[in-house]
């Protein structure tokens, strides 16, 4: 049987020392405190007698008082409807989503004149949306919006803001005052241009364009090697070893297309082929935790790290440095480097060999938040490995304006304070949060003459201004974006704005041009660039009107490719990087970073984002510090919570004067000393759901780091107190102990059928809890020996008392790659998005009634020091034998035709019997009307009613809800095939976790399709299902994982 | 023999009591028949559009008013844009035709009252019925000979099963492998 079944895996530090609190969780469906005993002393004293009374007579006057028709509404149809308007059916709309730095081309799906979905427009050459590009939908129906124009605190008019803009801006030119424009990343031409000619209208304005996570350290990197900052994007699918140094491309570093590209080298249908990664980082991300093999530096050590790679790998017999650069490095060993560090020599030796063996097909990518000689040096590596070869011709995305950063900000704040700023702009940015309380530019803007901010909420910057103008949200206005390479996106309103808002561009062409506002005004704008500047460039055969609205149709036009000319490598940057000296290990370093979650703060008010867990270390609402557990030991700190189940001990952390308290959260592979702390947290501004969430750690931000979110030197001490931190990765646990009864079901199953594989008896009740299998993985050696290393349990037969029943027409079933699946969460938003899941809120979090119906399961094997990370979506598995089904006494969950386990709301009575009796814990129970339990009934605010997908049912209180494998669109495909009169396949139909996956982890189709993806995977020899073993008959499917590693796994 | 209580309890009590719950269920049961199926209502229209004189004598096809009735999940009440296409030329002196071009002109909806209404949690879809073959008055009555259209037959989910079953008359010579599903997710989600 499998070699992989002694593997010990574990999920938390309580699981791995055993604790008894962890076993109770396991044991127990339900939290603590997630189901209360009925309080009898609060219960009414009205006796049984009196209640069967009072209940009759009501019966009895309802029954008499209802001798009318129920009025049934009106209906109110549109007025001057086109051919095309069908209510009930979703129109899609190509569109663009700016977020973070990137521009995300998207599909947007519309109902009745509502966007409720977004996703990636998938005809677009660089596809792929994120977690946060789905959740503008929610920041679209934020109910804690800017809706009218607002001067300090009080409503107000346009028509004032607008004049008081117009004279603002005259009198800072005439008195020779600064204009200061804050921007976040500039991706439009179109924009760049209004901007310019505001810029060139007002002589003493100045425009400070910032992205708080950028790649300008790898840009000036590329400037000083190859005498170009646009650097190229890399042609992962090419790749055949990777190394990423404190990069996480595979997470909130990457662009989508990247994952994809990486992903495909891990399909098991090409196993031989199978690319391996090596992380060497400092914090655990999502890089490390896919990589083959990891390791972890403090990135003070990676410069040293790079060039004794160059050193041994020259020693090694690869050329392409000339020998003078390698003699200036001849005193850099990877021996000595291994040991200052501690670092793996056996790992490190796999490492250069791969290297060596694979030229010209591996390659080296370094981390934004490395400084620039690290990115020099990679560069060069990169020379010495051939690996120039995967650089496309292509060149990552790229914001039109140069990054200000904080020496800026620094300065601006400096000028404002000494009263030199006469109007200060800002445009849907929000420098005075993003930058830190230290930079103190909030008090600073109050000292401007004239302040405005066009924001969508009231921020921290809003409220800093004196005027604050709400701008229409992305699905409400126009735009182009320019800043991926190939094409223009268009941006279409698909909405008309909710509130009293305006378009930012039309504001600024009114101001430029010295025209009357209009809201066309942009779009002329961007029309009129399409007729100029694309159009004419482009070959196409369409006239120009007809070029436009194909464009608007596709929301991208394809244009020539301008390739920026690399020089050779200059070696004298990698001479001059090497000179740098190496900065000493430092006792504490903070390294601040993008939240998986939440990305870089400005949707901090989408609950959804708040409430899905960090896909490594499964913290929902909140950032914390990440430090290894020796760290923890070191300050004295508890790994895990003691008294209450939530409570984390807080720690101070201090750099040169710059203070946060944060709790101390003991994540398995990080570096000793370091602690790691996501931004964009302690907004105090923008909304309620953001109130009073996380730690602002954006106050750590200064100049004096190893890189601008990097820092040594940080003083660490234990505060006082603790803090609940909402970690759900103990949750809905499933079982490690043995099931007793269910096991020996499957045993007296085993014994019917006849299995000569089988265990005796005793033995197999004894291992019971080793053999559950519940995440399966091999080594990619252990494969190639053995296909059937996983074991044969894709052939598990299961005994029945009666004959299984036997599905003839379509047939539903999903397979999940668990070679493909990052664990990114993108799946979970899409689900929330799609099926109206409502945001419980931290405290409900804490209680395990968490609504996710989908989650990923992230488990941990091998040592803290050194762990390797596994991944598994868990869902509804839909079995054929559901044991949820049997134990309902009222029906309300049954089985299809079609092979889905349906739920049916307006059933179900909320006895949870189902969620007691499910063996993979996937059941979720609407513990209460959470739209209207969670922060004063913020999702019942009737804004939020458009957000809801009309084709599922908005659950209520005291029903039980899961996964239906998105039966709604299952239903429409069949009703699409029977309105053509066609037979249905099951073809065509995307669930909404597989449709957004960036890496396309997810199948699902028709098993009794042979020519579905699902029915095709299913077979293979790595295909296994969850507990397969209890005869339940799953039909979700796994693909076992292959770890690209030599020898055992987990050594 | 003595009598005991229980005789006069079992005798005389018991069945008065049955007498009187079998009286008012039966009571409740018809009284309240129509305010749980709605059988029989027939409201004021704001504008008094005779389906008799449209579909009726005129033979108008309902799909040239209710377009969506073969596209998608509703059938749809007209856009006003609809009765425009004949109603700016034809009996354009009426006063109800009067009152529907002030509607036009205001761009204002008309404010129908809805008369045939399935719960929230139903999901029902017109167009997979009409691809099917059924006719509108299998389900709606007939609605070509109401000069003011009532809720004629109840709709409720034992109607639909009936039919989905396929032991109904009205199953429209629909074959046995074809017939409607009756699982739950079909209709509930």
């Amino acid at each position: 049987m499998s070699k992989t079944k002694d593997q010990n895996y574990w999920r938390s530090f309580r699981e791995l020392h055993g604790s008894p609190k962890f076993q109770d969780a396991v044991n127990n469906e339900f939290q603590q405190g997630a189901s209360d005993s009925p309080d009898l002393e609060g219960m009414s004293q009205v006796s049984r007698r009196k209640f069967m009374g009072l209940m009759a007579a009501s019966t009895a006057l309802a029954g008499t008082a209802c001798t009318d028709y129920r009025d049934e509404g009106e209906i109110h149809a549109i007025n001057n409807a086109t051919e095309t308007t069908i209510p009930g059916k979703a129109v899609y709309y190509a569109s663009t989503i700016r977020y973070s730095g990137a521009s995300y081309p998207v599909l947007v799906k519309s109902r009745e004149g509502r966007p409720i979905k977004i996703n990636a427009n998938k005809q677009h050459p660089i596809p792929g949306v994120n977690s946060q590009a789905q959740a503008f939908i929610g920041s679209l129906y934020d109910p804690n919006r800017l809706k009218e124009p607002v001067q300090q605190g009080k409503e107000s008019k346009w028509e004032e803001a607008l004049a008081s803009i117009k004279a603002g801006l005259s009198s800072a030119q005439s008195n020779g005052k600064e204009i200061a424009i804050v921007t976040k990343s500039i991706l439009s031409a179109t924009q760049k241009s209004i901007l310019d000619s505001l810029l060139a209208k007002y002589s003493n304005a100045k425009l400070y364009s910032y992205e708080l996570f950028n790649h300008t350290s790898k840009e000036t990197a590329f400037m000083k090697s190859y005498g170009t900052s646009t650097f190229p994007s890399i042609a992962f699918d090419k790749a055949q070893v990777v190394l990423s140094l404190e990069s996480d491309f595979l997470g909130v570093e990457g662009a989508p297309v990247a994952k994809t590209k990486f992903i495909a080298g891990r399909d098991v249908k090409d196993s031989g082929n199978q690319n391996r990664l090596y992380s060497i980082e400092s914090d655990l991300s999502i890089t490390g935790m896919n990589s083959d093999y990891r390791m972890s530096l403090v990135p003070q050590g990676q410069l040293e790290l790079v060039l004794s790679l160059i050193a041994e790998l020259t020693k090694k017999g690869l050329s392409g440095l000339s020998a003078n650069t390698t003699a200036a490095l001849s005193s850099f060993d990877l021996a000595s480097v291994a040991k200052k560090y501690n670092l793996s020599t056996n790992k490190l030796q796999a490492l250069t060999n791969d290297l060596v063996d694979f030229t010209s097909k591996s390659i080296v990518v370094a981390g934004d938040n490395l400084p620039e000689e690290v990115h020099v040096a990679v560069n060069a590596l990169n020379v010495l490995l051939g690996a120039e070869k995967l650089y496309t011709s292509e060149y990552q995305g790229k914001a039109l304006v140069a990054f200000s950063d904080l020496t800026d900000m620094t300065v601006l704040a400096k000028s404002l304070q000494e009263n030199k700023v006469g109007f200060f702009l800002a445009i849907d940015a929000n420098p005075v949060f993003d930058f830190g309380a230290k930079v103190k530019l909030g008090e600073a803007i109050a000292k401007a003459d004239v302040s405005v901010s066009l924001a969508l909420s009231l921020d921290e910057t809003a409220a800093a201004t004196q005027w604050a103008l709400p701008i229409n949200h992305a699905l409400e206005a126009w735009g182009e974006t320019s800043d991926l390479p190939g094409v223009i996106n268009l941006q279409q309103p698909l909405i008309a704005p909710l509130y009293n808002s305006r378009q930012s561009e039309d504001i600024l062409i009114a101001l430029v041009e010295e025209k009357p506002y209009a809201d066309t005004l942009y779009r002329e704008f961007v029309k009129n660039f399409f007729k100029t500047e694309v159009y004419t460039n482009s070959d196409s055969l369409l006239d120009a009107t007809t070029f436009w609205h194909s464009a608007l149709h596709d929301g991208f036009v394809k244009v020539a490719k301008i390739v920026e000319p690399r020089s050779a490598f200059q070696e004298t940057a990698l001479i001059a990087a090497a000179k740098t000296p190496i900065s000493p290990s430092s006792e504490y370093t903070v390294v601040l970073k993008q939240s998986n979650s939440i990305g870089d703060g400005t949707l901090a008010n989408i609950g959804w984002l708040q409430e899905l867990p960090d896909p490594i270390s499964k913290v929902t609402w909140d950032n914390y510090a990440s430090m290894a557990p020796a760290t923890m030991k070191k300050l004295g700190l508890m790994l895990y919570p003691n008294s209450g189940d939530y409570d984390y001990d807080l720690i101070d952390i201090d750099i040169n004067g710059r203070k946060v308290t944060i709790p101390a959260f003991a994540q398995p592979g990080l570096a000793e000393g370091i602690v790691s702390i996501c931004l964009g947290y302690g907004r105090t501004h923008g909304g309620i759901v953001l109130e009073g969430v996380g730690f602002d750690a954006n106050s750590l931000l200064g100049l004096d780091g190893f890189s601008p979110t990097i820092f040594a030197d940080a003083k660490v001490t234990r505060g006082t107190g603790t803090y609940q931190l909402a970690s759900i990765q103990e949750h809905n646990a499933l079982d490690l102990d043995s099931m007793p009864v269910t096991t020996v079901g499957a045993i007296a199953g085993f014994i019917f059928a006849g299995d000569s594989d089988i265990k005796p008896l005793k033995e197999l009740i004894k291992d019971a809890h080793l053999t559950r299998g519940i995440v399966k993985e091999a080594t990619l050696e252990e494969y190639q020996k053995d296909h059937h290393v996983i074991g044969h349990k894709s052939h598990l037969p299961t005994f029945t008392m009666d004959r299984p029943h036997k599905y003839t027409g379509v047939k539903w079933e999903m397979l999940i790659d668990q070679n493909k699946c990052t664990g990114c969460g993108e799946c979970v938003i899409s689900c929330n998005v799609e099926n109206n899941i409502p945001v419980v809120g931290k405290d409900q979090v804490i209680k395990g009634r968490e609504m996710h119906w989908l989650r990923i399961d992230r488990y941990y094997a091998g040592t803290p020091e050194d762990p390797q990370v596994s991944t598994q979506p868990m869902l509804c598995q839909q079995c054929d034998n559901a044991p949820c089904e049997n134990v309902c006494p009222v029906v309300a969950t049954t089985h299809s035709p079609d092979g889905i386990n349906e739920m049916t709301y307006n059933r179900c009575v909320g006895t949870r019997y189902c969620a007691n009796n499910c063996p993979y814990k996937v059941r979720r129970f609407n513990f209460y009307n959470f739209r209207d339990h969670f922060k004063d009934a913020h999702q019942e605010k009737p804004v939020f009613a458009l957000m809801t997908n009309p084709e599922v049912t908005v659950r209520s209180r005291g029903v039980m809800e899961k996964c239906n494998f998105c039966v709604q669109r299952l239903r429409e495909g069949s009703a699409e095939a029977k309105r053509s009169h066609k037979v249905f396949d099951g073809s065509g139909v995307e669930v909404a976790c597989q449709e957004v996956c960036p890496t396309d982890a997810i199948y699902f189709g028709n098993i009794n399709d042979p020519k579905s993806k699902v029915a095709q995977y299913r077979e293979h020899d790595l295909s296994y299902r969850v507990l397969e073993e209890i005869g339940v008959r799953p039909n979700v499917n796994y693909i076992a994982k292959l770890r690209n590693v030599e020898g055992k796994a987990h050594s | 023999m003595n009598k005991h209580w229980l005789d006069t309890t079992l005798k005389v009590r018991l069945p008065i009591i049955i007498l009187v719950a079998l009286i008012a269920y039966t009571l409740t049961f018809y009284i309240s028949a129509p305010e749980r199926t709605n059988v029989g209502y027939q409201p004021e229209q704001p504008i008094p559009f005779s389906h008799k004189l449209h579909a009726g004598e005129m033979k108008i096809d309902c799909r040239y008013c209710h377009i969506g009735v073969d596209k998608g999940r509703h059938a749809m009440v007209p856009s006003v844009n609809t009765c425009m296409n004949c109603h700016s030329r034809v009996k354009t002196g009426s006063p109800h035709i009067k009152k529907l071009t002030k509607y036009y002109k205001s761009e204002t909806p008309i404010p129908w009252k809805r008369i045939f209404r399935n719960p929230d949690y139903v999901y029902f879809d017109h167009s997979v019925h009409i691809a099917k073959g059924f006719d509108c008055f299998q389900c709606h009555g007939d609605i070509a000979s109401m000069e003011v259209v009532k809720m004629e037959k109840r709709i409720t989910m034992g109607r639909c099963i009936n039919c989905h079953r396929g032991e109904h008359e009205e199953q429209n010579g629909i074959t046995d492998e074809d017939k409607g599903p009756v699982n739950c997710s079909s209709c509930h989600r």
